[in-house]
């Protein structure tokens, strides 16, 4: 009885590889490429997700930016129609992790964190072209199905080890195979592969040296994403993308013979300022993305960029001087020991552990995070001042004011600021907080 | 061998006792001793992911999430309801989103606010009885005018196995039965302490079956919530 139930569940297991080897009932298109019903069904889904994300109010809708990103993917695309079930759309996702991502049906998300984080538009277009080849190649269709073959062997061996019928040596080796063989499975199983992610990274290589944009830029893409402002770029054992060294060595050999389009200082600034006209406005809203998930540092440095750029603009000083505000006992930047790995795995420990409030009133019982402290609300002041010598009319520095001044606890001088923002902005969607947090100031003795 | 019996025997145990009535509801200080009334709760719209799983791996299921997501607010109304508790009109609809992307974003933010502190909750659920957590003042943005005395927010995950995979789970002694696992936060809309924090977990095909297979776990989930008191003054902040 128990020997014919094992037969059975090899059998099944044996079946269930077998299915999986052949493509279901397809349909072959032009290219070659065989649409199971699989396919059809993740293709649904992504048309499905797409709307979601709409829905959620987690892409970003800008006309002019939409435009520009738009532009620039366009000039990345082959000239030939789009595959089949394909309609290329660019879009942005409000998430200030640097981060792009393709799905099959063309729609192509670039966060804002990555964004932020470019210099110029070869660097826009290193990144369009790298997620343009996922879906000109079908990467997600093979990943998908390399994923369900992989889940079948998982639980093929599962299913051995459970109903591991020998004992000794061998029966410990099969124990041993059935236990360990699903553990690597599953950790090849999540993204794609790194072969087709070099698959991806060359095509961007090859599109660019075709177009007007400067293909050298792609090792500056790779160089920009090293950069860690929160130390939470773990290094774990298995990555989907092969690690930026192995990148940025692999692309540099093959773009060593190319020579930048136009790599003088004069044109480096004319091609960085014209990038960051473009996207001032949203590397403002990632700063702010930032601030909210708790990236203060990311925060600080992206707002920087905007003031340094142009520090003209009031709302460039604001952001700043949210920035530092909220940033509280923490330093603007982390040390050398911060980032270590295990300094960093530390601290993920703190944070998954701790909430923001929680965290700040730690630190706020050191030294150290007193004086960081005082330092950051003496810079934020004088940032708030600066936006409003800029323009008087911006509401948003006189809150971010009144809410230094209340933590600070100058309580009467918080409510004039805080008056002073309702009359600037009369119609603010946060009006009721900023008259709750009056009424609660008047309530409390004043102190000065 | 008798252990991975005994182990797959215990798991389901405690799964059918969730599933029974044993959900965890923990209830801020404020509203277990009546300091905070709830008269008036806006549901924000709940975040519904069920998966498809099979020998072949896991899949999407988008469309049945929403259609869950639409049984969920319905038994949600109705236990709000039985307990004199008003539900605000939500200025969220699909037509009022489209049209306005700062209410879009307002919403999407204090949405991912939640899903940030919802891990830490998860750990510590017990916490929410200390008054540990909260979204801070800036939800107010979401009930300008004191519309509602509390915010809503509802997660589900929850997973179908093919008969496939059910058939797999039970040749390999690990049976698979669909099952989802819900989270529902009561939030202050002014302060936003976390009010009342509850894990109903429903075992059945909820979306074949979704108000048979719901309607329990969410009710004894928020047993504990108090009943308001009746006010002719509708919408009043306690």
């Amino acid at each position: 009885m128990k020997l014919k139930a094992r037969s059975l569940v090899l059998f099944l297991s044996f079946a269930l590889v077998c299915s999986t080897a052949v493509p279901a009932h397809g349909v072959q298109n032009k290219e070659g490429f065989v649409f199971t019903r699989v396919d059809l069904d993740l293709l649904e889904q992504c048309d499905l997700l797409d709307k979601r994300l709409e829905k959620e109010g987690v892409v970003y809708v800008n006309e002019s930016l939409n435009t520009y990103v738009g532009r620039v993917g366009d000039s990345v695309l082959p000239r030939a129609d789009p595959p089949e079930r394909v309609q290329f759309r660019f879009r942005i996702l409000r998430d200030p992790l640097a981060n792009a991502f393709a799905l099959p049906n063309g729609s192509i998300y670039v966060n804002t964190g990555l964004l932020a984080l470019l210099e110029n538009e070869s660097q826009l277009a290193a990144v369009l072209a790298h997620e343009v080849t996922h879906v000109l190649n079908r990467h997600s269709y093979l990943a998908l199905r390399s994923y369900r073959k992989k889940m079948v062997a998982i639980n093929v061996f599962y299913a051995i080890g459970v109903w591991n019928p020998l004992t000794g040596a061998l029966g410990l080796s099969i124990y041993l195979l059935a236990n360990v063989v699903p553990v690597v499975l599953a950790a090849t199983v999540y993204g794609y592969s790194r072969e087709l992610e070099k698959e991806a990274d060359l095509y961007a290589v090859a599109r660019l040296s075709e177009s007007r944009y400067d293909v050298t830029e792609i090792v500056n893409v790779f160089k920009l994403l090293q950069k860690d402002f929160e130390g939470d770029q773990i290094k774990v054992f298995y990555n989907d993308h092969p690690q930026l060294e192995e990148r940025i060595a692999y692309v540099n050999k093959v773009i060593q013979n190319k020579t930048p389009k136009d790599d003088s200082p004069a044109s480096t600034d004319s091609a960085r300022r014209l990038y960051l006209t473009a996207t001032e406005e949203v590397i403002r809203h990632d700063v702010q993305l930032n601030i909210d998930a708790g990236r203060f540092h990311a925060a600080v440095a992206l707002s920087q960029k905007l003031v340094d750029f142009n520090p003209r603009a009031s709302e460039n000083f604001y952001y700043l001087a949210e920035s530092y505000r909220t940033l509280g006992p923490r330093a603007p930047e982390l040390t050398n020991e911060e980032l270590t790995t295990k300094a960093k795995k530390d601290a993920r420990k703190k944070k998954n552990k701790m909430t923001l409030e929680e965290q700040e009133s730690a630190l706020m019982a050191t030294s150290g995070g007193q004086s960081n402290w005082k330092e950051n609300q003496k810079k934020a002041q004088e940032l708030y001042y600066e936006a409003l010598e800029l323009d008087r009319s911006n509401a948003l520095a006189h809150r971010g004011l009144g809410m230094l001044l209340e933590k600070t606890q100058k309580s009467q001088q918080a409510i004039d600021e805080y008056r002073k923002y309702l009359a600037a902005a009369p119609n603010a969607s946060d009006r009721s907080r900023i008259v709750h947090r009056i009424e609660a100031l008047e309530k409390a003795p004043i102190k000065q | 061998m008798k252990t991975k019996l005994a182990s797959t025997f215990s798991l389901l145990v405690v799964l059918l006792l969730c599933g029974a009535g044993g959900s965890a509801q923990d209830l801020h200080p404020k509203l277990k001793n009546g300091e905070k009334t709830v008269r008036t709760v806006l549901v924000l719209p709940p975040k519904v992911e069920i998966v498809r799983q099979g020998v072949k791996g896991v899949e999407g299921m988008i469309k049945e999430s929403e259609e869950v997501e639409e049984v969920i607010l319905k038994m949600i109304s109705n236990v709000l309801n039985e307990k004199n508790i008003n539900l605000a009109a939500s200025p969220f609809t699909p037509q009022s989103l489209e049209a306005n992307n700062e209410l879009k974003y307002a919403l999407a933010d204090i949405q991912t606010r939640y899903d940030a502190l919802l891990p830490k909750m998860q750990k510590k659920s017990n916490d929410v009885t200390k008054g540990r957590f909260s979204l801070g003042d800036e939800v107010m943005k979401l009930s300008p005018e004191g519309a509602a005395d509390a915010l809503m927010f509802i997660r589900a995950r929850g997973v179908q196995p093919t008969t496939g995979k059910q058939i797999f789970g039970v040749l390999t002694l690990t049976p698979s039965f669909p099952i989802v696992a819900l989270s529902i936060g009561l939030v202050d809309s002014h302060t936003g302490d976390v009010l009342l924090y509850a894990k109903p977990i429903a075992i059945g095909d909820a979306v074949k079956r979704g108000e048979k297979v719901l309607n329990k776990p969410i009710a004894k989930s928020l047993k504990k919530l108090p009943i308001a008191p009746q006010n002719p003054k509708k919408g009043g902040s306690g």
